[in-house]
C-alpha cells in the first residue's frame, strides 16, 4: 500500500475513532492487533483469503482478539477486510499513530526491541530520543524478535538504528565483500 | 715379238732392248702430237673439270667448316641453355625449397600462435571458474558465518544483556547530543 493510502485509511479511521472519542484507545488497540498479525503470518493469510466471505474473515477476529476491543476498533478493521487491505494493517495503524500524535502537537516515534522494556528503561529512551531529535514525541514500544538485540527507532522519516540485526547485516556486507 | 725376232736372228742383247731410231722419232713425234692436242683439248677440260672439282670441293669443305662451327655454336648454345635451364631448375627448387620452408614456417608459427591462444583462453576461464568458486564459497562460507553468528547471538542474548544494549542505545543518542 502506498503512504498516501495508509494515509486515506488511517484518517478514515481517525475521523471514526474521535466522533466516536476513543481516539487513544483504537490507535492503542489497531497498534496491538498490528503487532498480533504481523507476527503470525497464517492470521493474515486467512483474512486476506478471498474464498471466504468477508463477513466469516471478520468473525475470525471475534471470539479473540477483538472480543473487547472498541467497536471503532472492530470497524476499523471490517472496513480493511472488506476492502483487501487488512495486510496493509500496520502502515494503516502507524499512519494513525502518527495522524494522533501531530494532531497534538507531537511526533510519533516506533521503537523496535527484542523483549519488552521497564518503565524506567522506556522513559530515558523517549528522553534520549526526544533530546536527539529536539521533538516532544509520542513513542510507541513494538517487541519485534527480528531486531534480535538492542533498539531501533523509527521517527518519521528518520531511522536510528542501534540493532543487533544491523551490526549483523553489516557483518553479512563485509563478509560477502 | 719384234724382241723374239731379232734374238731369232742373232742380233745383240742391247739391239734388243733399244727401238730403232725411226720408230723413236715417229715415236716422238706420235707423242708430241698427241701432247699438243691434249693440251688444247683435253687438259683444258680436265683443268677446269679439276678447277671445278677443285672448288666444289672447298666449297663443301667451307660449307662443313660453317656447319661445323654452327654445330659448334649449336652446340655452345645448347649447353648454355642447359646451364640455364639446370640453373633455372636449380633456382625453381632452391625457391620451391624456400617457399615450403617459408610455408611450414608460417604453419608452425600459426600453430605455436593457435596454441598459445587456446592455453591462454583455457588459463583465464580457469581463473575466471576458480575466481567465481571463491567468491560463491566466499559467499557460503560468508551466510554459514553470519547465520552462526545469529544462532550464536541469539542464544547468548539473556534479559540482562538485552537490557544492557538498550541502555548502551541510550548512552550513545546522549553523547550524540
Amino acid at each position: 500500500m502506498s503512504t498516501g493510502t495508509a494515509q486515506a485509511y488511517a484518517q478514515a479511521v481517525h475521523t471514526i475513532a474521535a466522533a466516536e472519542g476513543a481516539l487513544d484507545v483504537v490507535e492503542a488497540e489497531l497498534a496491538s492487533i498490528a503487532e498480533v498479525v504481523a507476527a503470525d503470518p497464517t492470521i493474515l493469510q486467512r483474512l486476506s483469503d478471498r474464498q471466504l466471505p468477508v463477513e466469516q474473515r471478520i468473525r475470525l477476529f471475534g471470539g479473540g482478539v477483538l472480543a473487547t476491543a472498541h467497536p471503532a476498533t472492530r470497524a476499523a478493521l471490517a472496513m480493511l477486510i472488506g476492502a483487501e487491505r487488512i495486510g496493509h494493517l500496520r502502515d494503516v495503524a502507524t499512519a494513525l499513530s502518527e495522524r494522533s500524535a501531530t494532531a497534538v502537537g507531537r511526533t510519533y516515534a516506533e521503537v523496535q526491541v527484542a523483549q519488552p522494556l521497564t518503565e524506567a528503561q522506556t522513559t530515558a529512551l523517549q528522553a534520549a530520543l526526544e533530546r536527539a531529535t529536539g521533538a516532544e514525541l509520542t513513542m510507541r514500544v513494538v517487541v519485534d524478535p527480528s531486531v534480535v538485540g538492542g533498539v531501533r527507532a523509527r521517527i518519521g522519516d528518520t531511522v536510528i538504528d542501534g540493532s543487533v540485526a544491523r551490526r549483523l547485516s553489516q557483518l553479512r556486507t563485509r563478509i560477502n565483500g | 715379238m719384234t724382241v723374239l725376232l731379232a734374238a731369232e736372228s742373232g742380233g745383240s742383247g742391247q739391239d734388243l732392248l733399244l727401238p730403232a731410231v725411226p720408230e723413236l722419232i715417229w715415236g716422238l713425234f706420235a707423242f708430241i702430237v698427241l701432247f699438243l692436242v691434249m693440251r688444247k683439248l683435253v687438259f683444258p677440260s680436265l683443268n677446269t673439270a679439276l678447277e671445278e672439282r677443285r672448288a666444289l670441293i672447298e666449297g663443301k669443305m667451307e660449307e662443313a667448316d660453317a656447319k661445323l662451327v654452327e654445330m659448334e655454336e649449336a652446340k655452345r648454345a645448347f649447353e648454355s641453355s642447359l646451364g640455364d635451364a639446370r640453373g633455372e631448375a636449380a633456382r625453381i627448387l632452391d625457391e620451391a625449397k624456400s617457399d615450403a620452408e617459408s610455408s611450414r614456417e608460417a604453419i608452425l608459427e600459426g600453430a605455436r600462435e593457435e596454441a598459445q591462444r587456446i592455453i591462454e583462453r583455457a588459463n583465464t576461464d580457469a581463473n575466471a571458474e576458480r575466481i567465481r568458486l571463491l567468491e560463491e564459497l566466499r559467499g557460503q562460507v560468508g551466510a554459514l558465518s553470519v547465520q552462526l553468528a545469529e544462532r550464536i547471538v541469539e542464544r547468548e542474548l539473556d534479559a540482562s544483556t538485552h537490557a544492557g544494549l538498550v541502555d548502551e542505545y541510550i548512552q550513545r543518542l546522549a553523547a550524540h547530543n
